[in-house]
């Protein structure tokens, strides 16, 4: 690779890891170093925070009720209170719910997996494309086999199970 | 699937014929398609001349999106519109999510297909936006190996959107028009001009968005983009939430006055209303377009 385009390269791995950080800029050494507007830059950094939120506020609704669907002898209680609108009624029983999973005898090792998960984790990867995989995840977890084992169904378990991290992560009201 | 699986198994197109941009179809005034318009979209169909789609939202088909794609293309022309092909990573582009996108193309054959002048993702971070290039020979060459990669596996006439700069690098080789140029000179691409994001990039680092224009090669100025922008904290921003601005319709008949504008798409994501409230725009881009085009 052309050492120009290898330098770009770098700038842009910078750059990316940057605009997804979770935390506080903890790079502005390097920002400065790119010679980009430091203001221009965290203020484009916070608008992603915000933009992702606004998605996540959209999106875990629909996963709560899918897998509200997939697990009713854990969420029929649950269901009938009609409160998946509520991202802290949510993660209240995402919370609930992995706890659950780890006491059950299921065989879904990976849905195991999960649960065990460092909840504190303060890293979060995430696509713009991600919220409409999403919503194609969650027809799919509607009709899901609980034998089913494909990573799309990971993923999308993984952060309901974890939307406490994630509201955390990205600042959500 | 291993990345080289996917990729061996694109079908290689010829590359190296000049696609004559001007004698693309016109396809006149439509809208970027929603999910909240499924049925509303048959309902205006008078009103609608084509769709713009999402070409993410049909990465994985299910059967529901599988029937609206069809349902969508049986009875509109439609346009794919790529969010995150990443055209400018300099890592190159993502296999799969370029077959997916390749499928797309061969499933719906399309007079057109489009996506952005940025990138999305580097060393395996999806940066979940579209992020400015610095403009520069590097930035250059790696849109064009990119854009080769594309064309390799597709004979659909490929074009490019400007977008916004929510910042920008201090050491640059291009002026904004020149970057643009310089893309269409080296490779075999047409402009998808977002009018609003030239309205807002020229707002807010002073350029004149007209001077801008006339420096743009006018026959590869096919498809516009346009909706309102906001104000606010002394900038503006592509918000996609609002009806279009004064100053926006103006820099729109600009541009259908100077290019050879085939389509123009209003391009609305938040606050969407009901689509009878979009149809006095609709109905405003196509008188521009009968006008002036």
């Amino acid at each position: 690779m052309d050492e120009d385009l290898l330098a770009l390269k770098q700038q842009q791995a910078q750059l990316a890891r940057i605009l997804t950080a979770s935390t506080d800029c903890r790079d502005e050494h390097d920002i400065a170093v790119q010679e980009i507007d430091l203001r221009e830059l965290r203020e484009h950094r916070d608008t992603l925070i915000r933009k992702r939120a606004h998605q996540t506020a959209q999106m875990l609704p629909h996963v709560a009720r899918a897998l509200s669907k997939q697990f009713p002898q854990y969420y029929h209680a649950f269901a009938q209170r009609h409160h998946f609108n509520s991202i802290d009624a949510i993660v209240q029983d995402a919370i609930g719910f992995s706890r659950w999973i780890e006491t059950q005898s299921l065989s879904i090792p990976w849905l195991q997996a999960c649960t065990k998960l460092d909840r504190s984790r303060c890293q979060w990867q995430t696509s713009s494309s991600w919220y409409f995989k999403l919503l194609t995840l969650s027809y799919d977890l509607a009709n899901w086999k609980t034998n089913s084992e494909t990573p799309n169904k990971k993923t999308a378990v993984w952060i309901f199970l974890h939307s406490g991290s994630i509201q955390r992560v990205w600042r959500l009201p | 699937m291993a990345a080289e699986a996917v990729a061996a198994e694109v079908v290689e197109v010829a590359v190296g014929a000049k696609t004559n941009f001007a004698n693309l179809p016109k396809l006149g005034v439509g809208i970027g398609y929603r999910s909240e318009y499924r049925s509303h979209v048959f309902m205006h169909r008078p009103h609608i001349d084509f769709l713009e789609l999402v070409a993410d939202h049909f990465f994985s088909p299910n059967p529901e999106t599988s029937a609206d794609l069809a349902r969508l293309n049986r009875n509109f022309p439609t346009t794919p519109h790529g969010l995150a092909l990443s055209l400018g990573s300099a890592e190159g582009l993502d296999p799969i999510y370029t077959n997916h996108y390749v499928k797309l193309l061969q499933q719906t054959q399309p007079p057109w297909c489009s996506d952005h002048i940025a990138f999305t993702r580097a060393n395996g971070i999806d940066i979940g936006h579209l992020t400015p290039l610095p403009k520069t020979k590097a930035s250059l060459k790696a849109i064009r190996a990119n854009i080769t990669t594309f064309q390799q596996q597709t004979d659909v006439p490929l074009i490019l959107e400007n977008i916004t700069e929510p910042f920008r690098y201090t050491e640059e080789q291009f002026s904004d028009a020149d970057f643009l140029c310089e893309i269409c000179e080296q490779n075999d691409v047409g402009i998808l001009l977002d009018v609003t994001n030239l309205f807002i990039n020229a707002e807010n680092y002073r350029f004149d968005p007209v001077t801008f224009l006339q420096r743009l090669p006018r026959e590869r100025i096919v498809q516009l983009h346009f909706v309102g922008a906001r104000f606010e904290d002394g900038k503006w921003h592509d918000s996609h939430g609002s009806p279009t601005q004064e100053p926006i319709w103006q820099l729109l008949t600009e541009v259908v006055k100077y290019g050879s504008v085939k389509g123009i798409v209003l391009e609305r994501d938040l606050n969407i209303p009901d689509l009878s409230e979009l149809l006095p725009e609709l109905a405003r881009a196509r008188h521009i377009l009968q006008e002036f085009g």
